[in-house]
């Protein structure tokens, strides 16, 4: 198995980086990289992210040393192969720029529901961020197939909204 | 219906409720009159019921479903599960 320090030596030789270099590049020593690189320590946990953006990988393909799955962000199911909408989760993930993390599961049978009752996203989710989101459109797109991360929101003040569709 | 509160401190509070207490046509009839007063949006008896119907529905077909799962950045959390 490779290990955290073979992967930095690696991914090194690969940028064609010498040890010195990459030691001025994060301001260690030398002998801090050599020591990473022979897994005799580990790099310190606010070194990774600049460690994995020099190397080139996400801090997870460095940390796991598997690559990062290019998974699109949304896929269209197949006519037979879709399911029924009301086996179907809508999940909101709000990640507030303060630190909160909301997650909301709704079955998209609920949904239907409250959209038939006059319900809109704001009553749905309370983030102003989802204001705008016109839910029977989402709930149109998933009629016709589309499975994933339907929608993205960054709002100015640094909330990030999902809203994907299982 | 289980409602589970975590403090960053350690302290755990779990509450566990009957489905049958919380989704009947008594508490449909609260909802109904708490929406109306407290929103803009005008729902029906009928329509709360049916609301309740499906939720009980959808509990059975998602089994172990995470309503709600909220982690404050103070490290609070507290999760709603039906």
């Amino acid at each position: 198995m490779e290990t955290l320090g073979k992967r930095i030596a690696n991914l090194r030789r690969e940028k064609e980086l010498k040890q010195d270099d990459l030691a001025q590049m994060l301001d260690v020593s030398p002998q801090a990289v050599s020591k990473w690189e022979n897994d005799q320590t580990c790099p310190d946990i606010s070194l990774v992210p600049e460690l994995a953006k020099i190397l080139g990988v996400t801090v997870d393909e460095l940390l796991s040393g598997k690559e990062a799955l290019m998974e699109p962000a949304v896929k269209m199911v197949p006519v037979g192969e879709r399911k029924d909408i009301k086996d179907m989760m809508l999940r909101i993930i709000v990640d507030s720029s303060d630190g909160d993390k909301v997650r909301v599961n709704l079955p998209l049978g609920l949904v239907q529901v409250a959209l038939e009752m006059g319900m809109s996203m704001p009553q749905v989710s309370g983030n102003d961020a989802l204001k705008n989101i016109d839910l029977n459109q989402v709930l149109e797109m998933v009629r016709h197939g589309a499975v994933g991360n339907l929608v993205e929101v960054e709002s100015s003040d640094g909330d990030i909204v999902q809203i994907f569709v299982e | 219906m289980k409602i589970v509160v975590r403090e960053e401190s350690g302290k755990k509070i779990n509450i566990v409720l009957p489905t049958g207490m919380v989704l009947n046509r008594l508490t449909a009839w609260f909802a109904c009159k708490a929406i109306r007063k407290h929103s803009d949006l005008k729902i029906t008896r009928k329509q709360a019921l049916r609301f309740i119907k499906e939720l009980r529905r959808c509990k059975r077909r998602h089994r172990g479903w995470k309503l709600v799962e909220v982690e404050s950045s103070d490290g609070d959390y507290v999760e709603i599960k039906l």
